[in-house]
């Protein structure tokens, strides 16, 4: 495009540039018709999920939808608010568990490890984020979910279940697929999410930063409490939010031993839940009236604005800090 | 993890602004330093130990998956399709040759699109619509697969009137298409401009300097992407369950509803038969092996490009 | 009026049979693996004398021989189509592997003269399927079987019963599967126009529990009214006054009831609640029929073997399977009473009974429910399981394969049934049946081609 300083000189040349500026132009409309079709593609996934999810809409108000927690397909009455409640609940768990871990390794990678072993180091932690979520399913399935059950959350029980409310959270029998199983299940699975982008965040900060702490006798602690963390924390904050994104939309995993019941909220994490993702995956193919249907693409639809939100709240803070160069960051 | 600041805090004047004043009075040594040079080791330790963590847990997973997984491993398994519930024996190898299938498949969908917009991004745009096609990718790459699950139902499956490889394939190729795009594009934006000027330089129309010249020079960069994409698309299980349906015979047809790896693993593993938790764990293994594999060709792929430059 | 359980467990308890003939009767009654444990055990109590086999107190030795009996059973064996149920390729440690064995092949075979017998020109090789989780375990079996028959390779993918009817309604599938007939409404909403249920199993929902202070041998005894009030939140212990006048041993046990439900739609859910509903106004009110419903208590488990999987690891618990699945899993198996006052012991033969109570009055299109059956004998949480089909189709090559493959269900595959723990169709039903597949319609004209 801002190519064609035209050769001037014989004809032949100037067909030649002819010929060659109609290929640009032929070429640059191909790609913008590549770069047009995935603005398109994004368009007609909103619209369809929108078109086919109107029926729901049309059988009760969205109010009702989304903030009451009957969903009873019998009686047509559909209300996601305790998928929404599994949900958040499970990745919070995940991203609390998760973030400390990832951000220590992050620091330790950075700040500690020595030369040789930075790089073997995280890309062993980034092949958890290759491993594929219904491997971790499997795992957790048959090793997390009875480890849990037998030993975790009877241990959790006994000592914390007589405190006053932090005692409600581990309240009922333990099972091992509750939310709680979910939320450490979903912990491991962002943790390489997290640890990677905080990695890079936390290599960002100067080292002028740095020097000028040890140059107060700082300890090595202090140096990165005093100097790295605060000037990382936006992105630090960024990475753990594009880790609650993909926990948010994680399906098998979560599908395998979240306990897919219960529609009332307990406030118990060893309660079976639901997520959204999870009750799509298990009702999807079950819907056997137009109005069940809708009301699962409906679900869909949220989560799709859910994740939407998020995402662009975890870049908005990444970018912010890093700047666009991050962009070969990004995990999964 | 505030508490060493609540001792630095301490020790400065109560009034101190952050910064280097607050810190002045570190230099002075105290009672206090010990405990602080402690406190510093012990949280060294402490984000060691959150990183042997992290390779840990990859390792117990991998050794499960290998330990439990080997012993289904026989001929069998790669040349049979699976045997009626209950009864052992048999194999997945619908669901092998079903996975590369849709996987090759998904490529030949997706990544065509993937690069054009990606050449777009790098070579073309300087404007608002970029940024905006840019924001609309991280978007699709942050979108739940079983969101493109349901899409993909909604427009072909109800459409064709038939579960279906292709169904799964499109699927697949959503979910490819903004990791190709976005790790192209940052790639050719690492193509020295240099490169470009001499091309143009020497006549040759921009249409060419970029598949002659700008495309081959980031060609490494540009398989990472697409391997890194393929690795993901393999794994993908969510949206296969309400696409391709599962098959329990070999299918090429891509009309007709076909068997994939995760699908597979995810139906064994929810069964109540032993033999086929074993399946689940070969299966998991099979998987993990043909990620890993597509992972090593990468680096091949890149370290030959390498050699050819120099 | 007693059931044929009753009088062969009369028969055991006063030493008039031994126990190899009541194993040997057990057996050809297809009583399940508890009602001959308990049969054994009775044996036990009032043999002391007998000489010919040593009292074994081990449920798992009564299997054992009970194995033994299917061998000597078997030598009439056909054509030795059942390579596949070969003992030794058993494996010998698991219990599931055990009960297979245990309900292999009992001999039958379709006698008409009009089986399905090789391929057939012109007709498609490949057909899709998917629907019920219930009868997977059966339909895996049968077009393995298929395949080896006429080479047409039938696809079946167990979704579930909704998935099943939603499936077919899409038209996505070639054929549905369900437990639970489809609605008015259902039937109307179906792109394709009018679809047939095809009968072609019957099975029984059984109440299964773990209570490790209880002998399995000895099954509790449940009353619709029971079961409501366990399901509906309303008995919460297990030695409430309700449960304990039928069953005396619940009176020590003060432990509160786990209730497990499936989280999933499905036909299993289907025909337990549309049990519950024929029995409890308050069900049919609050709670209603469907393949999934708004639970007013309990926890979740997916499938019939998530079910199960949670009544195992759980104390305590109760949960609904189908009667295979409780086998496979070595749980408790409730007695449940009958209209006519019975407490009977799920079983192939007392789901036959059900049906058979329902034999003058079906309906012609056989979305027959047989849930809370009259009759002496009937299992009262019965159930068909169809398979659906467009009574009007488009492809030609489609049709004939899928009638041929109807066909063959409801007569040479009905064979595998008992062998996996489902009842076979009463003739009078399949002879209906039949004539539903040769209504199967591609153009207007009638596709079947005959055997």
């Amino acid at each position: 495009m801002q190519q064609s300083a035209p050769v001037r000189g014989s004809s032949r040349i100037r067909l030649d540039v002819d010929a060659a500026g109609r290929g640009d132009r032929i070429f640059e409309g191909a790609t913008k018709a590549g770069a047009i079709a995935i603005l398109a593609l994004l368009a007609i996934i909103i619209l369809l999920l929108l078109f086919e999810s109107r029926n729901i809409f049309g059988h009760q108000g969205i109010g009702q939808f989304l903030f009451t927690t009957t969903w009873d397909p019998v009686f047509r009455e559909f209300g996601v608010f305790a998928f929404i409640y599994g949900t958040v609940i499970s990745s919070v768990i995940g991203l609390l568990l998760a973030t400390p871990v990832a951000v220590g390794a992050a620091i330790y990678i950075v700040e500690y490890a020595p030369r040789w072993l930075r790089s073997p180091v995280s890309f062993t932690v980034e092949l958890l984020a290759a491993i594929p979520s219904i491997i971790y399913g499997l795992w957790a399935v048959f090793i997390l979910g009875p480890v849990m059950r037998f030993h975790i959350e009877p241990f959790l029980q006994t000592w914390f279940g007589p405190i006053p409310i932090v005692g409600n959270l581990f309240e009922g029998t333990p099972i091992g697929r509750d939310i709680l199983t979910a939320g450490v299940i979903l912990a491991i699975m962002i943790l390489p999410t997290i640890m990677a982008i905080s990695r890079e965040v936390i290599m960002q900060v100067p080292d002028t930063q740095r020097d000028g702490m040890h140059a107060l006798g700082a300890t090595k602690w202090e140096m990165i409490q005093g100097a790295v963390i605060p000037y990382a924390r936006a992105g630090i904050a960024g990475a753990a939010i594009l880790g609650l994104a993909r926990a948010l939309g994680e399906t098998m995993a979560v599908t395998m031993v979240i306990g897919n019941a219960s529609t009332s909220i307990t406030g118990s994490l060893f309660e079976p839940g639901y997520t959204m993702a999870s009750a799509i995956a298990n009702q999807f193919r079950e819907a056997d009236s137009q109005v069940y249907l809708s009301a699962i693409i409906a679900i869909a639809l949220v989560l799709l604005v859910i994740a939407m939100i998020v995402n662009i709240l975890a870049r908005i803070l990444i970018y912010s800090l890093v700047g666009k160069q991050s962009n070969s960051s990004r995990i999964g | 993890m505030q508490s060493g600041n609540e001792t630095a805090a301490q020790l400065a004047t109560p009034k101190a602004s952050p910064g280097v004043s607050r810190h002045a009075i570190l230099l002075q040594g105290d009672s206090r330093y010990r405990f602080r040079k402690a406190f510093s080791g012990i949280m060294a330790a402490a984000v060691a130990a959150c990183t042997v963590f992290g390779v840990t847990i990859l390792w117990i997973i991998l050794g499960y998956v290998l330990v439990r997984g080997l012993p289904a491993l026989d001929l069998a398994f790669f040349t049979e399709r699976p045997m009626p519930y209950g009864e052992v024996g048999g194999g997945v190898a619908p669901a092998i040759l079903g996975s590369l299938y849709l996987i090759a498949v998904a490529c030949v969908i997706g990544l065509p699109l993937a690069v054009l917009a990606a050449i777009y991004l790098s070579e073309y745009s300087h404007g608002r619509f970029g940024d905006a096609v840019r924001f609309v990718i991280d978007l699709l790459a942050g979108l739940p697969s079983i969101v493109v699950g349901v899409f993909v139902w909604t427009l072909i499956v109800i459409n064709t009137g038939s579960f279906s490889g292709l169904a799964g394939a499109v699927a697949l190729a959503i979910i490819m298409i903004p990791i190709v795009a976005r790790t192209v594009e940052a790639i050719l934006n690492l193509v020295p401009n240099s490169m470009r000027e001499a091309s143009l330089a020497l006549g040759v129309p921009m249409w060419k300097t970029i598949l002659r010249v700008v495309l081959p020079a980031a060609k490494s960069g540009i398989i990472t992407g697409v391997v890194l994409a393929m690795a993901r698309a393999g794994g993908e299980t969510a949206p296969l369950l309400m696409t391709t349906l599962g098959n329990s015979f070999f299918n090429f047809d891509l009309m007709q509803p076909m068997a994939a790896l995760p699908v597979q693993i995810y139906n064994y593993a929810v069964a109540p038969y032993a033999d086929w938790h074993t399946k689940a764990w070969g299966s998991a293994l099979v998987l993990i092996a043909l990620i890993g594999a597509l992972s090593l060709l990468t680096r091949w792929a890149v370290r030959g490009q390498k050699l050819g430059e120099s | 009026m007693v059931s044929r359980y009753e009088e062969l467990y009369a028969a055991a308890i006063t030493g008039k049979m031994d126990r190899r003939q009541v194993l040997k009767r057990a057996f050809a009654l297809g009583l399940t693996i508890p009602a001959i444990s308990a049969l054994l055990a009775a044996c036990e109590d009032d043999d002391s004398d007998d000489s010919e086999a040593a009292a074994e107190p081990d449920s798992d030795d009564s299997s054992d021989d009970a194995e033994e009996m299917v061998e000597e059973d078997d030598n009439e064996d056909e054509e030795g189509e059942d390579d596949l149920d070969d003992p030794d390729e058993v494996e010998s440690d698991l219990d599931v592997e055990q009960a297979d064995a245990f309900l292999e092949d009992d001999g039958w075979e379709y006698e008409g003269d009009d089986r399905i017998e090789g391929p057939y020109d012109g007709e498609s090789d490949t057909l899709n399927g998917a629907g019920a989780t219930f009868p997977a375990v059966l339909y895996s079996r049968w077009f393995h079987e298929y395949e080896q028959v006429t080479g047409v390779r039938v696809n079946y993918q167990s979704i579930g019963s909704g998935g099943g009817i939603a499936s077919i309604s899409d038209g996505t599938v070639d054929f549905g599967a369900t437990d639970g007939p489809m609605n008015d409404e259902q039937l109307e909403n179906a792109s394709g126009g009018n679809i047939f249920h095809i009968p072609v199993a019957m099975g029984a929902v059984v109440p299964t529990y773990n209570i490790p202070d209880l002998d399995i041998a000895e099954p509790l005894r449940f009353t619709a009214e029971t079961l409501a009030g366990i399901y509906l939140g309303e008995i919460t212990e297990w030695n409430d006054p309700a449960l304990v006048e039928d069953n005396p041993q619940l009176e020590d046990i003060d432990q509160s009831i786990l209730v497990v439900h499936r989280s999933d739609g499905s036909g299993t859910t289907f025909i337990w609640v549309d049990y519950l509903a024929a029995v409890s106004e308050e069900w049919a009110e609050n709670v209603g029929v469907g393949t999934s419903v708004n639970w007013p208590t309990g926890i979740g488990g997916n499938g019939n073997e998530g079910v199960a999987g949670e009544v195992v690891q759980n104390t305590y618990s109760i949960g609904y399977v189908e009667l295979i699945y409780a086998l496979q899993n070595d749980l408790g198996v409730g007695e449940v009473r009958n209209q006519a006052g019975n407490f009977i012991l799920p079983s192939t033969s007392s789901v036959t009974a059900a049906a058979a109570a329902f034999a003058d009055s079906i309906d012609p299109q056989l979305r027959d429910r047989i849930v809370n059956a009259p009759g002496e004998d009937s299992f009262p949480i019965s159930g068909f399981t169809w398979l659906l089909a467009y009574e009007n189709m488009d492809d030609e090559e489609k049709g004939i394969a899928l009638t041929r493959m109807l066909w063959w269900c409801v007569t040479d595959a009905q064979r595998w049934n008992s062998g996996l723990g489902y009842a076979r169709v009463p003739e009078e039903i399949v002879d209906l049946a039949k004539e539903l597949i040769q209504d199967i319609k591609v153009d207007g004209e009638p596709i079947f081609p005959g055997e």
